[in-house]
């Protein structure tokens, strides 16, 4: 699933002398995995898109201090997990304790609306929405962001412990629980679904 | 942990089953709240015969024909309105235009990109035609200045999409 | 391994995050115990789930247009950064003094320039617009955008699309506005009072 850590190395070594077909490259490489991790945290299709655009834009910026100590995909979430943070900052939305879904609305088209176009599935789109999926972003849409970053990280991205810390900059103890307590709450939240109907 | 654990699996792995069809329940969506309306008109616009249009194309204002032809690029010699369509902006989601439903010959997408200001809105813009992409901008309407886009010829002139943004 | 792992071994072994001795240890110690062996086959079933119900990597929409955005901010972020560079207090003193002088000079080469791009005596206007991002995916098919002053609007001409056979009709158009209706949607230029400014 990643890409190939020595490939990313070598084609950042050529970005930070000014290659920026390199960064390009990188860019292509990595936008797959960054958009869906943002997308995951902030629901809304348009904000994840910008944000997605702005992750690597800061990562361009912030290339000279990149050293090869740890992935780049790694470094990339890292930057990602900050936009994400301050995005939600920006809306005043308290990041301790649970978040409503006002913010992390999903972006969708209604088709029963009237505004609808007389073609029922959009000639670009790929949507892969399955039942099971809507359920899980939702159940995922009431946590905090972030206990829904680690279930993200470790359940969808499939990063180590340790490298999770690096990205949420917290202790592997602190990986740990909240983990521990999003998995928790993803089961309950998607029982009471499962019982209501 | 353990026989929460197992519990939750044994859950999920049934859902995975034994979904059946249904939405959740309708909860209120602030998403949908409206921010703007936008208004898409197109215009047969044409050096030769206005009829070409059809009869029941309109003539236009005289201070709209003035504006178009003032610049080059939209001038010609005769304008009819063919069809336009008003739609809701919405916060958080994407709508579409449709300005000569039943056909969907021209169909124009749109979303806001940032929060709108007083008398104005950036939108993401996409325009379709013949069920293809053939345009995606993001552009800056203020009310009184639309966007105009001077797109597919026919019937011996050519079809003016305006977008803009309604009072 | 005789001796209970702590929390933190055994939340890593039962995420398949152990290797080498760590592993081969915790896999001795939960031999007999097959609750444990059956907990680790769970999340590995959880973990499964999840990553093919949410995928790991989603192409984000428009691709193309991704990247050049992204290139749009890069090019911005150098922009800023040479302003920066070159500003009056980065600037040697000598250069100060000739600093009004060239301004003096471009604004005439962009007075002319105005006045030879429209076509009657109005007034001169300088639109000082953000450029839009335009992007047509279509192969063949160009677009040039402008801030039309006269027009009080901006104007996308779309170049190489293809035309709308003759045989199409659109007298089934639901709704087709009236002159004064049309001219109200597509906005009052005389309510617009700088309408060459955005």
């Amino acid at each position: 699933m990643a890409g190939d850590p020595e490939e990313d190395f070598r084609l950042v070594g050529l970005a930070q002398k000014g290659d920026m077909r390199a960064y390009d490259a990188l860019v292509i490489r990595h936008q797959g995995r960054i958009y869906a991790m943002i997308r995951n945290m902030v629901k809304n299709d348009a904000d994840a898109w910008d944000l997605s655009q702005e992750v690597f834009v800061k990562a361009w910026r912030a290339l000279p201090r990149f050293e090869a100590r740890a992935r780049f995909s790694t470094w990339l979430f890292r930057i990602a997990h900050n936009s994400v943070y301050d995005w939600v900052r920006k809306r005043k939305i308290e990041s301790a304790g649970e978040l409503n879904d006002e913010i992390f609305n999903r972006d969708s088209i209604d088709l029963s609306a009237q505004t609808a176009p007389s073609f029922v599935e959009l000639p670009d789109d790929a949507l892969s929405n399955t039942e099971l999926r809507e359920k899980i972003e939702e159940a995922l849409g009431k946590l905090s962001a972030e206990h829904r970053e680690a279930v993200v990280l470790k359940d969808v991205q499939g990063l180590s412990y340790k490298e999770i810390a690096e990205v949420m900059d917290c202790t592997l103890g602190t990986v740990m629980s909240r983990l521990y307590y999003a998995r928790q709450k993803l089961q309950a939240l998607l029982k009471d679904e499962y019982e209501s109907r | 942990m353990r026989s929460t654990l197992q519990s939750f699996f044994g859950l999920l792995i049934a859902l995975a089953i034994g979904l059946a069809a249904g939405r959740l329940s309708a909860q209120e969506d602030p998403g949908r709240a409206k921010v703007g309306s936008l208004v898409v008109t197109v215009y047969f616009a044409t050096d030769g015969d206005p009829k070409a249009a059809g009869e029941k194309a309109q003539e236009i204002s005289e201070d709209l024909r003035t504006r178009l032809s003032s610049e080059k690029k939209l001038r010609f010699a005769h304008y009819r309105a063919l069809g336009a369509d008003t739609q809701e902006i919405f916060r958080s989601y994407e709508n579409w235009a449709q300005p000569l439903k039943p056909s969907d010959e021209i169909l124009v997408r749109f979303e806001t990109r940032t929060r709108p200001e007083e008398d104005s809105i950036s939108l993401d813009l996409e325009l379709w035609l013949a069920r293809k992409k053939i345009l995606k901008t993001d552009v800056q309407l203020r009310q009184g200045r639309p966007l105009y886009v001077l797109g597919s010829e026919w019937r011996g002139g050519r079809l003016i999409i305006a977008v803009a943004l309604a009072k | 391994m005789n001796t209970n792992p702590d929390e933190t071994k055994l939340a890593l072994w039962l995420d398949d995050e152990l290797t080498g001795d760590d592993l081969a240890a915790m896999d001795t110690w939960a031999a007999d115990m097959p609750e444990q062996l059956a907990a680790r086959e769970e999340l590995r079933s959880y973990r499964k789930m999840m990553a093919g119900a949410l995928p790991a990597s989603e192409e984000p929409p428009y691709p193309d247009f991704f990247l050049s955005r992204v290139n749009q901010g890069i090019r911005g972020l150098q922009a800023a950064e040479k302003a920066v560079a070159s500003s009056p207090a980065a600037a040697p003193f000598w250069k100060m003094w000739l600093m009004p002088v060239a301004a003096c000079a471009g604004m005439v080469l962009a007075f002319g320039i105005g006045r030879q791009s429209t076509d009657r005596q109005a007034p001169l206007a300088i639109v000082p617009v953000a450029s839009p991002v335009v992007y047509t995916p279509e192969e063949g098919v160009d677009a040039e955008w402008f801030a039309s002053s006269n027009a009080g609007a901006t104007v996308i001409v779309l170049q190489g699309v293809s035309a709308i056979p003759d045989s199409t009709d659109f007298s089934e158009t639901v709704y087709v506005p009236t002159a004064s209706e049309a001219d109200r949607t597509a906005g009052r230029r005389n309510q617009d009072k700088n309408s060459s400014r955005q």
